[in-house]
């Protein structure tokens, strides 16, 4: 076997890659490790192990429900963005309409304009429509970035997906539906799990929007962030831990998802 | 006996663009039809109206005694072969091919059979299980063309399904095509932009060009007798002179300059018209000077310096410029001359009937 020479480029780009993810990921290590501290200051080296904040966090009812309440947010918004994000997707890369061009260009704006100028438009928006400020206003002001989210995953794949291919199962005798379920969709499947995986976890740490059109009940990051200002309380590592948990989960499920496709 | 297709007054526009201009064509029950020209003639647009995937923005389509001029695609009697192929990229052979016949609701086991016929027809049965990433490009377009027979369409509609292939492997293409044409007795309409490929292939040549159909005969008259200028130049190579017609009682010559070429035009034509006479290279014999003899009665023969000489392996390919100035190209047999020096004074020959006089 030959040996694999390691000269000074390689070496380099090693160091690099190394710096890159000690910077996005140490923080994180750091709040995983706090989450096992016994003593309720963090200080370091932590003397011992103990999983008494996840007891505390369990039985603290205001968070628990918060985890609820975002989770529920987080599906439903998803769901929002999947029904109507990629039959836009489908609209924009297939058919031609009037005002086309237009619709192109602003799709992104959700995605683009800051948090905060979306949710003050929407808390002065709603109630001129009758909607009050509450969870199904929280809900609909996720689903405005969360649409966007999933027309511009799916609409890059349907622009690299052969249209002659819809073609041609209309050619062999499939109707319009027949051909979205057995041609097309087999071929943006990963794109839409990915867009749903995406928009899922962008809903769960959402505060901006959140923040201006929420009533009574919070949300996790809301909630997280109402008790941080009491003091960095233990508890929040413990729940923080298991939300980074959760979106490795779903990170490693939509890469695995992704590499069936590729068979 | 009513034709199985029949296009009337179509016309296609993109915008302001008219891309096919008032195009009639009928095709016969059986018939291997081409489509030919260069590409922007509208030759696949043409096509993809039959097929469905454009409407005419007037005319009517017939098929089978139906028009259909406005059904999409899932209710029409024919199939095509896609220039991409097209196949189903997550779907294996076996699954692209049946696609067709469930939509139909056959019987499993009929599709089952039907399929695998289908795929020993096209010799592709010992690939059924694979996904078409999986195989060359040949292999695909067989499976594309099984994919369409399999529903024994009407008509088969194929845009250009050789182009991506290399040239000895587009041969093998050809005959195979043509035999399954006869095999099944299938009426195939064929786009092509490859003169050769729609003269080896097809019954009849709808030779087109900006939009409209300049010529439509099958294949020996459409290289023998052209009926324009663009039919002439673009089938095969030709000689094009440009002259004004002249009488002498019966007979008709092509005066050009200060030279008179005998013709022998096959409709009548009138005195003093401008025109262009094409004749075929390897119509065209070149001889050095002194040997020079005449073609008969109705002979032509003119003389000029060669230009140059070259051997092609198959034959010899010389261009003399004649003294009225224009210049002629002789494909003659690797027995006859062999290499001429430029400048050496010869005359060249052809048999009247053999020119063709062609109006602008």
């Amino acid at each position: 076997m030959k040996q694999r020479k390691i000269d000074l480029p390689t070496l380099l780009i090693g160091a690099m890659a190394a710096f890159v993810l000690a910077f996005i990921y140490l923080p994180m290590l750091v709040v995983v490790l706090y989450s096992f501290n016994p003593e309720s200051v963090n200080v370091f080296p932590m003397r011992g192990f103990s999983l008494r904040w996840y007891k505390i966090m369990a039985e603290n009812e205001t968070l628990i429900s918060a985890l609820k309440i975002s989770l529920s947010l987080a599906v439903g918004g998803t769901i929002i963005g999947l029904l109507l994000g990629v039959p836009g997707a489908l609209a924009l890369a297939r058919y031609d309409f009037p005002g086309k061009r237009i619709l192109e260009r602003i799709v992104l704006l959700p995605l683009t304009l800051p948090g905060i100028v979306t949710g003050v438009a929407m808390l002065s928006f709603f109630p001129l429509i009758g909607v009050p400020v509450s969870l199904y206003a929280v809900l609909i002001g996720h689903g405005t970035f969360l649409i966007a989210i999933t027309l511009t995953q799916v609409f890059a794949r349907l622009k690299r997906i052969d249209p002659s291919l819809e073609e041609a199962s209309a050619d062999l005798g499939a109707p319009p539906v027949t051909t979205f379920f057995r041609v097309v969709l087999p071929n943006i499947r990963t794109a839409i799990i990915g867009s749903a995986l995406l928009s899922f976890t962008l809903s769960l740490d959402e505060i901006p929007v959140t923040f201006f059109l929420i009533a009574g009940d919070n949300t996790l990051p809301i909630q997280i962030w109402a008790m941080m200002r009491r003091g960095i309380s233990p508890e929040v590592n413990a729940i923080s831990t298991l939300v980074f948990l959760g979106s490795i989960t779903l990170i490693l499920l939509s890469t695995a998802l992704g590499g069936r496709d590729k068979e | 006996m009513a034709a199985l297709a029949e296009l009337k007054k179509i016309v296609k526009r993109f915008g302001d663009v008219e891309v096919v201009k008032s195009l009639d064509l009928s095709v016969e029950k059986g018939e291997f039809l081409t489509l030919l020209g260069p590409s922007g003639c509208g030759k696949t647009t043409t096509l993809r109206m039959i097929g469905g995937f454009e409407l005419p923005s007037s005319g009517e389509i017939w098929l089978g005694g139906r028009e259909v001029s406005e059904l999409p695609p899932y209710k029409r009697d024919v199939n095509t072969v896609f220039q991409s192929y097209a196949l189903f990229p997550h779907m294996t052979v076996k699954q692209n091919v049946a696609y067709g016949l469930e939509q139909k609701r056959l019987p499993k086991s009929e599709i089952e059979k039907k399929v695998n016929d289908v795929l020993a027809t096209v010799r592709m049965d010992a690939f059924a299980n694979r996904k078409p990433r999986e195989m060359s490009g040949g292999q695909q377009q067989r499976v594309a063309v099984a994919r369409a027979i399999v529903n024994s369409p009407s008509i088969l509609l194929l845009d250009e399904p050789l182009g991506a292939l290399d040239l000895k492997l587009r041969k093998e293409m050809q005959f195979e095509l043509k035999s399954l044409q006869r095999k099944l007795e299938m009426t195939f309409i064929y786009v092509t932009h490859d003169q050769e490929e729609a003269l080896t292939m097809s019954d009849r040549i709808a030779v087109m060009n900006a939009g409209r159909i300049e010529q439509i005969a099958d294949p020996v008259s459409i290289y023998n007798r052209p009926k324009t200028k663009f039919v002439a130049d673009f089938i095969g190579e030709t000689n094009l002179i440009s002259g004004v017609i002249a009488r002498d009682g019966a007979t008709h010559r092509l005066n050009v300059g200060d030279s008179r070429i005998p013709i022998e035009p096959h409709d009548p034509i009138d005195e003093g018209k401008n025109v262009w006479l094409s004749i075929r290279p390897e119509m065209v014999s070149v001889h050095k000077a002194d040997e020079s003899k005449l073609h008969g009665d109705s002979g032509v023969s003119l003389t000029g310096d060669v230009e140059g000489t070259v051997f092609v392996g198959s034959a010899w390919k010389t261009m003399v410029r004649l003294a009225s100035g224009a210049r002629i190209m002789a494909t003659e047999p690797p027995s006859s001359h062999g290499y001429l020096e430029p400048g050496t004074k010869v005359s060249v020959t052809w048999a009247a009937q053999n020119g063709v006089v062609l109006e602008e």
